[in-house]
């Protein structure tokens, strides 16, 4: 109550001192307090202009046949570009491409680094030198990283020499129709499981040891507790790394541009890789945004979706 | 021999006693090879000063004070030029802010800031096929104009001094698909490449093998040394580029596909006819020929092929020809002195190959564009060329170049190599693509259906025609 008998206690004397001005009419309607609400929100409404402007001219190229090279002026098409993407076998494979990226980081991504944050939720010295090591992929560029794994997957380097010595391959692992996207997947796994395994290490720190020794004591073995406590208590931190992981590799790019450019033919050729193809090298920017504006509309619904299953979670 | 010998045969050349022939072969007679000898030539005071402010009353002064932005391709062309800059600095009084950066992302970037129309570069390394899209934008400068005026143009620069075939591909009148050869003159040309086929020499006679003169012969060569081991390595039996983009199209396969007598559009009909039978045929034909290719050739660019060939891996490749600097450089390569150079086969159609030119560019929202064509005559003169061209800058694109003694030597262990080139120059190496600022995106498109017959996935038939089929999708796009 205090507080608003200052406020309203203060006004008058602002609004006087702001009279007492001699020519200071105008002022008088927007005193510095009533600026201020304004003032403060000018940040925000720049950022809300740099982001939303952007978008809204890539949207409408998205409706023209907008062409770089070209010296005519852009033509208004309406749909005629998302038309030609839906009939386009290139896009639908670009699709199935990207989906079974998503499908498969999140479904060994999220296990797999669960798996590692339960081994490594415990204190003694090897565990805290293997959380050391666990971090170093992540402290890696993503290009590096490829480049790294391209050189080892290549015919005659150290992977297919190690498969060699027990009696495997050689595997054509980036050269091959099957084997290309399971080898960038390979990568993928290698760069970003340790960061699932952290995020969920640190849920699993924050959990509450009552319900544990109450399992315990009721005679719960580690598997029911692990199945009806740590699950469902963790599913918060699970569903912020699937809210990550999951729109990181719908727009999945710089594993594949480092290592198979999106070849060979088609087979890794994501939405974002065929979205470079079309703006970059052909410079068709109409089609290319009707592209970008599909990967942001399915990034979108991921995570409105992910959003909802985590508040859901958190009530 | 005395250094003073070789500073008086160096004044009797610049005073016009003897000649750069007659200066050699005295200069040999003192014991001093060629290149030496030419390092005498160049390195003596007052000889570069000579070559580039002749006699002539020039005006190099008179864009002084100014900064232009040249962006230049990692090439052995820029490298050569590079410690030479501050040489144009003080000639013009002209200050040079550049960029240097590898191929893919150079096109990117100049792409963009071309778009923009903001000037960021003044001066641009070039290509026709990329010319066809900066003439569809706009953004490129004719130069006929700057050429014929005697005020901007030094008259011992020598216009007429680069081969006429090649001052014909850059030009182009924009007629979609065609007009090639007329028109504007878009680019001065530097680099020179037409495409080859190389051997190992070596393994060639251990077998007792002829080259091949015909596609049927090359095959078996091919089949037959694949795999076979020579000098303790497995070898494959040939390599081309392989990966998915168009350059793929336009080097081995092209050579292989032109050579078949097939086209990749007809004009008239706006169609694509890679999937003729020509086409059909040549593609085929290449699905069985890289099967004698190393494992993982989709994803090769020229890089990775050259690589494989200097590795002493591969028997034959068809690629550029002037591949030839890198492959007899001990630095590089472990296949020196073991290379022949041949025309590629013969094919049902005769010879051709493709060609392409790199070049320099003016761009029209250019800030100095008097300034930025000082540069280029500068850049193209006789003797930051023939300069270049012993630093691996090669194909010469001067007459005077070409027949300079010192390119010559530096040639010269390298076989049949200048004989080569020439004849591809002279009968061979033409422009085969399709005039289209589109042209990147259809020879994408086509790459993919080739890769899918190279690994088995689809018939040539098939392939080809699916390729025509999202090759005319492209073309109806097109405004013509």
């Amino acid at each position: 109550m205090s507080s608003v008998q200052n406020v309203e206690a203060a006004r008058p004397t602002l609004e006087s001192a702001g009279t007492l001005r001699p020519g200071a009419a105008p002022t008088r309607r927007w005193s510095s307090e009533q600026r201020l609400p304004y003032l403060l929100l000018v940040p925000a409404l720049v950022v809300l202009v740099g982001l939303i402007v952007p978008f809204l001219i890539g949207a409408y190229w998205s409706l023209t046949d907008y062409k770089l090279t070209s010296s005519l002026p852009k033509n208004f098409i309406g749909l005629a570009n998302y038309q030609t993407l839906l009939t386009s076998a290139t896009f639908w494979n670009s699709v199935r491409v990207t989906f079974t990226y998503v499908i498969v980081v999140l479904a060994i991504e999220l296990p797999l680094g669960l798996a590692v944050a339960l081994m490594l939720n415990r204190q003694n010295r090897i565990v805290r030198l293997f959380r050391a090591v666990l971090i170093l992929p992540l402290m890696m560029p993503p290009v590096v990283g490829a480049l790294m794994w391209k050189s080892m997957m290549t015919p005659d380097g150290i992977l297919n020499y190690l498969l060699g010595q027990i009696g495997i391959g050689p595997l054509q692992w980036l050269g091959s129709l099957q084997l290309a996207l399971p080898s960038i997947l390979l990568i993928d796994i290698w760069l970003y499981t340790p960061f699932s395994a952290l995020v969920l290490l640190a849920g699993l720190q924050a959990l509450p040891k009552e319900p544990f020794e109450a399992a315990m004591v009721d005679g719960a073995s580690p598997w029911t507790s692990f199945r009806t406590l740590t699950v469902p208590m963790l599913l918060p931190f699970l569903i912020i790394v699937g809210t990550f992981r999951g729109i990181d590799s719908l727009k999945i790019f710089d594993l594949i541009y480092a290592t198979t450019q999106g070849g060979p033919v088609d087979a890794t050729n994501s939405l974002a890789i065929q979205t470079y193809f079309e703006a970059i090298r052909w410079t068709n920017f109409g089609t290319a945004m009707a592209y970008s504006i599909i990967l942001w509309a399915l990034c979108y619904s991921l995570a409105f979706y992910f959003i909802r299953r985590w508040r859901r979670a958190m009530a | 021999m005395s250094e003073r010998q070789v500073q008086e045969l160096v004044q009797a050349l610049h005073a016009g006693r003897i000649d750069r022939r007659g200066f050699l072969r005295r200069a040999a007679v003192l014991g001093i090879s060629a290149p030496a000898a030419m390092w005498f030539l160049r390195g003596a005071p007052g000889a570069a000063a000579q070559d580039a402010t002749p006699a002539s009353n020039f005006d190099w002064k008179q864009e002084s004070g100014k900064t232009i932005y040249p962006i230049l391709v990692e090439h052995p062309y820029t490298d050569a030029m590079e410690p030479f800059f501050s040489e144009f600095e003080d000639l013009t009084g002209i200050t040079l802010k550049y960029e240097k950066l590898p191929e893919t992302q150079f096109r990117e970037k100049l792409l963009l800031a071309l778009s923009t129309g903001a000037g960021t570069y003044d001066v641009f390394m070039t290509g026709y096929i990329d010319d066809f899209r900066y003439v569809g934008g706009g953004w490129i400068e004719p130069l006929d104009g700057y050429v014929a005026d005697p005020a901007l143009t030094n008259p011992d620069w020598d216009f007429g001094d680069f081969y006429e075939s090649l001052i014909e591909v850059n030009r182009w009148n924009g007629e979609l698909a065609k007009g090639v050869g007329e028109g504007n003159l878009w680019a001065l040309p530097v680099n020179e490449e037409g495409y080859a086929l190389f051997y190992r020499k070596d393994i060639f006679e251990q077998e007792g093998i002829e080259v091949p003169k015909s596609y049927d012969d090359l095959l078996k060569v091919a089949e037959q040394l694949h795999g076979k081991e020579y000098d303790g390595q497995k070898v494959s039996g040939f390599v081309a580029r392989g990966d998915r983009t168009w350059p793929s199209m336009t080097t081995g396969y092209g050579t292989i596909f032109w050579s078949w007598g097939a086209e990749v559009m007809d004009p008239e009909a706006w169609k694509s006819t890679v999937n003729s039978e020509a086409g059909v045929a040549a593609t085929d034909y290449w699905g069985k020929l890289m099967k004698f290719a190393p494992e993982g050739v989709s994803g090769f660019t020229w890089y990775e092929a050259m690589q494989a060939f200097m590795s002493g891996t591969v028997a034959m490749f068809i690629d550029a020809d002037h591949m030839a600097g890198s492959f007899e450089d001990p630095a590089q390569s472990k296949v020196v002195g073991k290379v022949g150079y041949s025309l590629p086969p013969e094919g049902p159609g005769g010879i051709h190959t493709n060609i392409w030119i790199w070049s320099l560019g003016l761009a029209s929202a250019a800030k100095e564009k008097n300034a930025a064509w000082l540069f280029m005559q500068w850049a193209t003169s006789k003797k930051i060329l023939a300069d270049s061209a012993v630093k691996n800058n090669i194909n010469p694109t001067r007459k005077s170049v070409a027949t300079d003694p010192t390119v010559l030597e530096y040639m010269s262990s390298w076989g049949d190599y200048p004989k080569v080139y020439q004849e591809l120059i002279e009968t061979y190496s033409r422009v085969m693509v399709p005039a289209l600022p589109e042209f990147a995106q259809l020879g994408d498109v086509w790459a993919k259906s080739v890769q899918e017959v190279v690994l088995g996935q689809k018939d040539a038939k098939t392939a080809m025609d699916e390729a025509a089929a999202e090759m005319d999708k492209v073309l109806a796009t097109i405004q013509h």
